[in-house]
């Protein structure tokens, strides 16, 4: 028996790789990470959610029906986790969404109409849905109950994200295990991949390019030890980006053509961007390919064609904006681009064959490592994680295998001049703790208070505000005597603790930065959410309950309409009977058809049907005995 | 110009306290937390890094209550006797005012706004 079950007895921990576009969950099982398949058969899951009349829908199912319920159907909530909602990203980013999204103090929230009622909802609660529907998905495979996942988010996300990231998984009823770094993640599924056909330690460049985001890691790898030496990237940049760009592109080439703008029809852009998402994918292994929609926009049909030369043209400066980081990053760790080993590729838009090219150039016609799943690999060093942290018996082969990762944002406090002064400097390990000794200037002071910034801009007021730290209660004493002991510390899940203590005194203040920036969810709401959320999981399983009774009823009523017309035998009276209350039934159904019905309302329908046709069958074939 | 903010501080001590809970006195105690000889080689070190990474690493190390403080000394040590210093990396962004000896004098945080009234 080689399934492994971690000390608490909480059953297998999985590994979820929670994509801006698509999701995807592996566990370690029978000494190996396996990929898991969702209930429609694919690998990775769209981290769509839609609402509608008939409830809920998470995945294939939401993204499905898209371009019929565009405004009710959520998608890149990962583009709103920790942001706020003046964030210019926000701004652009809501022109392209058909959703709707309105800021509440500062903080973004989704607004649908969820079972005919406005509904608002956090990103985190979004992504949350996302993470259930993950853990679902891994459950119906291992046929037990998951509680623990490791959860992976890019590697440029700041702490706020992480933060909602964790929160998200906290309102999903899971226990994260711990935030992962995506290419972190990435270079174990390579370490593994290569492992034993090394000697010696390896540098290693992780190219990670999804569908939302972009980070390149340079990690060293030796003896199992998978030390990242930097990291650099975008948080908003990724093959979405190309999808908008070709979708601008032919929304003009449609006004150019035939003088209507498509640009207020959410339903019509829905269409088209599905279709320029697949022209896209297809321009990978084509020169050319065609976009074909009916009736597009008040009934006119939309047939074009688009070359690979056109789409990297539409895409250029983001392209060439990918290699940035490649250098900062080589530049950080004081690496020449000529003793990398590997340049590993992954996520869904490093297979753009132009991406590919510029890379390769990049490090002089270098051979780029292909070898692992580009859709796969994050999940799949998430899984090894997960069954590293649970503490299963058997993992020989990771036993190992051990993660150190850097900070990507420098951690700093803001002067009186206005400057950032860094407390701890990017691209540190950890975890850390950096301590700082402090003191008062004036005598009898009591209180110090300063704003905590992350970024990396000299002015202050450019990086992020994570929040203002305070610290009251200062012995009464000299200026200058007091010891005020201010500590940043970074856990290995890379979120920030900030702490004081006072010594002189011989009294201990404890203090945790408070965040005032009003987006980030207090410990109440999230207990809300965590409320809601189980709420909308049996609201969904009612809903099951309901559409299998309504769709027994519904075959029970085809099923006597067919049965009723090839019989002969029967009698006039009797079949019009039938058929008159199948079509009642039938015309009821239709009736309802965008609304379910309590169960007991179709479970009704279906005795009175059968209380009508039963006994004349039973009739009918007594009489025929 | 002396002003009424109560709210204002600097540094204690700009040398020493600025990095571990108890700062690593020298290469010395760097080389006996990494368990090494000071005449061994640059692989040598990175393998005892490498072992005692493994050995106080909180993810698997979960049951030492220390396991926190020393994976951090250990990261220090190692840093400090491969001169891998991340100030280094980041020049003329790393403004460590702590660091940085006119920040005695001049480093002075101000918090009006909070003092109003208080």
């Amino acid at each position: 028996m080689s399934i492994a079950f971690d000390a608490k007895g909480e059953g297998l921990a999985i590994g979820i790789d929670l994509g801006t576009t698509y999701s995807c969950v592996g566990v370690w099982q029978h000494g190996r990470v396996e990929i898991i398949a969702n209930d429609q058969g694919n690998r990775t899951t769209p981290s769509y959610v839609a609402f509608t009349n008939n409830g809920r829908l998470i995945g294939d199912a939401a993204k499905n029906q898209v371009s019929m319920n565009p405004i009710n159907t959520v998608f890149d909530a990962k583009r709103l986790i920790g942001r706020k909602f003046s964030d210019a990203s926000v701004r652009n980013d809501m022109k392209l969404w058909p959703f709707k999204v309105r800021g509440v103090g500062d903080k973004p929230m989704i607004m649908v109409n969820y079972n005919n009622v406005e509904k608002k909802f956090a990103a985190e609660e979004i992504s949350s849905m996302v993470l259930i529907k993950m853990r679902e998905i891994a459950e119906a495979y291992i046929g037990s109950v998951v509680k623990n996942a490791v959860v992976t988010v890019p590697a440029h996300f700041n702490d706020l994200q992480r933060q909602a990231t964790k929160n998200a998984g906290v309102i999903a009823g899971m226990n994260v295990m711990r935030i992962i770094n995506e290419p972190t993640a990435a270079a174990i599924a390579y370490g593994l991949d290569k492992k034993g056909s090394t000697v010696g330690g390896k540098n290693v460049l992780i190219f990670d390019f999804g569908g939302g985001t972009f980070d390149v890691s340079l990690l060293k790898i030796e003896e199992g030890v998978f030390e990242v030496k930097a990291t650099a990237g975008d948080t908003h940049l990724g093959g979405e980006d190309f999808d908008n760009r070709m979708l601008d592109h032919f929304v003009q080439e449609f006004k150019r053509k035939h003088e209507k703008d498509i640009s207020n029809n959410p339903k019509a852009l829905r269409r088209l961007r599905t279709s320029c998402e697949r022209a896209k994918r297809t321009l990978s292994s084509t020169a050319q390919t065609t976009i074909e929609i009916d009736s597009l926009f008040e009934g006119t049909d939309f047939y074009t064609t688009i070359t690979r030369a056109r789409f990297e043209e539409l895409n250029m400066d983001h392209f060439t904006k990918c290699m940035e980081p490649v250098e900062k990053c080589l530049r950080d760790a004081k690496m020449d681009k000529s003793i990398i080993h590997d340049v590993v590729l992954v996520g869904g838009s490093t297979r753009i064959p132009k991406v590919q090219q510029l890379l390769q150039d990049f490090f002089n016609g270098k051979e780029l490592c292909k070898s692992i799943n580009p859709d796969e690999a994050v999940a799949y060093g998430a899984a090894v994680q997960a069954a590293i942290l649970g503490g299963e018996g058997d993992i020989d082969k990771v036993q190992d295998l051990l993660l150190l990762d850097v900070t990507p944002l420098s951690l700093g406090i803001e002067n009186f001049k206005g400057q950032m002064k860094v407390v701890v400097p990017r691209n540190t390990t950890i975890p850390t703790k950096k301590l700082r000794l402090f003191t008062t200037v004036e005598s009898a002071q009591t209180c110090i208070k300063f704003p905590v910034y992350e970024g990396e801009r000299t002015i202050a007021k450019e990086n992020r505000l994570l929040g203002t730290f305070k610290l009251k209660g200062i012995g009464i004493a000299e200026k200058g005597v007091p010891e005020v002991y201010v500590c940043f510390e970074i856990d290995a899940n890379g979120i920030l603790i900030v702490s004081a203590e006072e010594k002189s005194t011989g009294k201990k203040s404890k203090i945790t930065l408070t965040n005032n920036c009003k987006r980030m969810l207090c410990n109440e709401e999230i207990k809300k959410m965590v409320k809601e959320a189980e709420k909308y999981k049996s609201e969904d399983e009612e809903n099951k309950k309901k559409l299998e009774a309504k769709l027994v009823l519904f075959d029970y009523a085809y099923n006597m309409k067919d049965t009723v017309s090839n019989l002969s035998k029967l009698n006039r009276a009797d079949k019009k009977k039938i058929v008159d209350a199948v079509a009642k039934t039938i015309r009821w159904l239709d009736e309802n058809e965008n609304r379910l019905a309590e169960c007991e309302e179709y479970k009704d329908k279906m005795t009175k049907l059968e209380n009508i046709c039963i006994p004349i069958f039973t009739e009918m074939y007594k009489g025929a005995s | 110009v002396k002003t009424v903010n109560r709210h204002k501080f600097t540094v204690k001590n700009c040398s020493g306290q600025t990095g571990e809970d108890a700062p690593l006195s020298g290469s010395s105690s760097a080389y006996s937390i990494l368990g090494v000889h000071p005449t061994c080689s640059a692989a040598e070190l990175k393998a005892a890094f490498r072992a005692k990474v493994k050995q106080f690493h909180p993810d698997v190390n979960r049951n030492g209550k220390d396991s926190d403080t020393m994976i951090r000394r250990v990261i220090q040590a190692y840093e400090m006797l491969s001169n891998f210093s991340r100030s280094e990396i980041i020049e003329g962004e790393c403004l460590d005012p702590f660091d940085n000896p006119e920040c005695e004098a001049f480093d002075v945080f101000v918090n009006e706004v909070v003092c109003v009234g208080q």
